[in-house]
């Protein structure tokens, strides 16, 4: 017996519609388990989506890791984790990675991507040229594009690295980066980079946005400022997706999990407030 | 009457209005016969006050007075040329006698049933012209109607402010919109939350929210006036989580994206200090005791990865340990005398931990148990100081477990069709069950002194002397 009766057939249509849809989403029905491995940046984000979700499905158990972005798609491939977090589209190919044949890229969030610089280098801004021509290890001194007559030390990411791909792809276009030298520098993490660049005279690297702090520079690329105002406008172009990889169509928790992380109460509230930028921001 | 009801006459206020209601629910009272049509007088809830309206029955179809609705529900009526207007919630309705065509906003709707004059009164279709109107129409499942002007619509989630008053959300693709509803009358106004701003956190005392935006900033909203939410602190860091002292004077919330620190903010003087900082990341569900000493908290730890990454990505060398990955409770007061003083770890079982609360004097924190075996109940226990684990409800599997003045009130499985509310004493652990529930039923929000609210398909209900009463739509 249902609580409410409606008054008219074609209103009563639309209850029992809304009662199947909401049947998913009922406090009460959800059962499952959820493994989640990949990406470390969007660690913070499926932990909170964890904490809130389970007050919607207290029977479905969740599980997070993280080890960098391309031990998300591997572990779904090795059927260890329903989702693999992963900084680009694992299902296609990108430099570095070929595609992950049979997975569904599912995007959760938008990631801006930083080019930084320590402190004491005066330059403010680089041209997409000039960043390839930097990492390319073509240009090795800071004077050739504006700034003081120093070795220019290129801090960089080890392979396998999401904040890598995105910025081989979109601050250099998909050109090579230099991999050896006196004046170069491989770091394994985000908090590493942030050491190398704060502490190294003369050094230039990069991150996610969020993790730039004041003890360093973030420069414009193409004039334009890093700023989350400017990746909204389309003027800022270095920024990225988070992407959840399935195997196939997810069903059951996982699904209604990846519903709710792209739901608008959690892009707009919890989303925003870890500093990630909602998917709808950009159409 | 004033804004702010006491407790005791929202509930009479309210008790008046159903209690006639339920005297007239079996819908008919009074019938004249005229040659052509039976006119009746019903019984509805107009505005949450019941009436009594002029009905024909044709077709299957209930059809209202045009004039007695529109008088209870506060429709402007104007009339020219045989043309009806109604105006109500910025929607203008026009009919006609003998017409079956309701124009709303000047778009035509076809009606099953053409406006019909009997005995100088104009009766139209009733659902159609409460729809046309911007209005609501609801049947409970004892056959009364509650028929309401304006109530919010699409409400995504509610919190109880105080005994009368509570916030509404609604949530859309662009932002959101937080409303402050007057639970006895459904009035509501906008708050001004950034459209950025973290779920708020409203204070003990129902006076203030707090709310954090992306930039990392702090914001409080008077709720005691209309009034402009007050930038009280542009830090810029990350803050998961923000919960106010029990006196309303300050702010504590977990800092980072991490969620490492536990930091206290004093909106006051805009004056930061770390309370926690171990180094210890994800914590979550932070409470504060009244004496602002004692932070209760999980802490939940990643899984344990090995990859080679020297191997080629084809070989997928990742292998992944998720044992230790529940989230544990965690206390830590603070106390200067001690030296190296730590949290210490309250729970160490492999259950998951959901609806945690906290006692006031943090002397013991509550919350529901979910087994990792999916078939088993999912139960509400209490864990001391002393770590020891006590049942306070395992007859049927609980749900959502919320906390009011001494008492829990668990939403859970129930016979099958419905889901039963049970109310449970902390104290002696007594329990009784108080409602049975439509399994669409989603959520329970409970507050000292006010009535029960449910969210049903997207909709909230409050509990007035054994009716749920429609305060959304």
């Amino acid at each position: 017996m249902k609580w409410f009766k409606s008054l008219s057939v074609a209103a009563l249509a639309i209850a029992l519609v809304s009662t199947s849809v909401s049947a998913v989403g009922a406090a009460s029905s959800l059962k499952g388990k959820i493994v989640i491995n990949g990406s470390s940046a969007l660690l913070p984000l499926t932990l909170q989506a964890a904490n809130e979700f389970k007050k919607l499905h207290p029977k479905v158990k969740i599980s997070a890791s993280a080890a960098g972005s391309i031990t998300g798609p591997q572990s779904v491939r090795k059927g260890i984790a329903d989702i693999g977090a992963v900084d680009w589209d694992a299902s296609q190919d990108v430099p570095g990675f070929k595609k992950f044949e049979g997975q569904v890229a599912h995007k959760v969030a938008i990631i801006p991507f930083a080019a930084v610089v320590n402190k004491n280098v005066k330059v403010e801004d680089l041209t997409t040229k000039q960043l390839q021509d930097i990492f390319s290890g073509k240009v090795t001194n800071w004077k050739d594009v504006g700034g003081d007559d120093a070795d220019i030390i290129v801090v960089n990411r080890a392979f396998g690295s999401g904040t890598r791909v995105n910025f081989q792809m979109k601050a250099l276009q998909g050109t090579e980066f230099i991999s050896k030298g006196n004046n170069y520098k491989e770091v394994k993490s985000s908090g590493d980079m942030k050491t190398a660049v704060e502490t190294t005279p003369n050094s230039i690297g990069y991150m996610d946005l969020v993790y730039v702090t004041s003890n360093m520079k973030a420069l414009k690329i193409n004039k334009v400022a890093p700023t989350e105002a400017n990746v909204v406008n389309g003027t800022y172009k270095v920024w990225g997706y988070g992407y959840y990889m399935t195997k196939g169509e997810p069903d059951g928790a996982t699904k209604e999990f990846i519903e709710y992380i792209q739901s608008a109460k959690f892009q707009n509230g919890s989303l925003k407030k870890l500093k990630f930028i909602p998917i709808s921001a950009i159409k | 009457m004033s804004m702010v009801l006491k407790k005791a006459s929202l509930v009479t206020v309210l008790a008046l209005a159903v209690g006639t209601a339920s005297a007239g629910a079996a819908f008919a009272a009074t019938a004249t016969t005229t040659s052509a049509v039976q006119i009746t007088n019903s019984a509805y809830i107009v505005n949450g006050t019941m009436v009594s309206l002029g009905t024909i029955m044709e077709k299957g179809t209930t059809l209202v007075s045009l004039r007695d609705l529109s008088a209870k529900l506060g429709a402007k009526l104007q009339s020219a040329g045989g043309v009806v207007q109604a105006k109500l919630n910025g929607h203008t309705v026009e009919l006609k006698a003998g017409s079956a065509v309701l124009k709303v906003d000047g778009a035509e709707h076809k009606l099953n049933v053409p406006v019909k004059n009997a005995k100088g009164v104009t009766y139209v279709e009733l659902e159609a012209y409460v729809e046309a109107l911007g209005a609501s129409l609801y049947e409970d499942e004892k056959g009364s109607v509650w028929i309401d002007a304006k109530l919010l619509s699409n409400v995504d989630r509610i919190q109880w402010v105080d005994a009368e008053r509570f916030i509404a959300t609604q949530e859309n693709e662009t932002g959101r919109a937080d409303y402050l509803v007057e639970a006895a009358t459904g009035k509501y106004r906008l708050l001004d939350v950034a459209a950025d701003a973290s779920e708020l956190a409203v204070s003990s005392d129902g006076k203030k929210a707090a709310y954090t935006t992306a930039d990392g900033h702090v914001s409080v909203l008077d709720l005691t006036r209309a009034s402009r939410a007050v930038v009280v602190s542009s830090d810029s860091s990350i803050k998961p989580e923000l919960v106010w002292s029990a006196d309303g004077a300050s702010l504590y919330f977990l800092q980072g994206d991490k969620g490492s620190v536990i930091a206290k903010l004093d909106p006051e003087i805009n004056k930061i200090t770390k309370i926690l900082e171990d180094k210890v990341d994800y914590k979550a569900n932070l409470q504060v005791s009244e004496d602002g000493k004692t932070f209760t908290y999980t802490v939940t730890k990643p899984g344990a990865v090995v990859a080679d990454a020297s191997k080629p990505v084809e070989a997928d060398d990742v292998a992944i340990d998720m044992k230790g990955t529940e989230p544990q409770i965690y206390q830590y007061t603070v106390d200067p005398s001690v030296k190296e003083n730590k949290a210490v770890q309250l729970t160490a079982s492999a259950d998951d931990k959901v609806f945690i609360r906290a006692a006031s004097d943090g002397s013991a924190a509550a919350y529901v148990s979910v087994s990792g075996d999916a078939a088993a109940k999912s139960t509400l226990v209490k864990v001391g100081k002393d770590k020891n684990v006590a049942t306070l409800f395992n007859e049927r599997d609980v749900y959502q477990a919320e906390y009011a003045d001494g008492k829990w009130y668990v939403l859970t499985e129930g016979d099958g069709e419905k889901l039963f509310v049970y109310e449970i004493d902390q104290a002696t652990k007594a329990a009784k069950r108080i409602y049975e529930l439509s399994d669409s039923v989603s959520e329970i929000i409970v507050k000292p002194g006010a009535p029960m609210a449910v969210m049903q398909d997207g909709r909230v209900f409050l509990e007035l002397n054994g009716r749920w009463k429609p305060v959304s739509r």
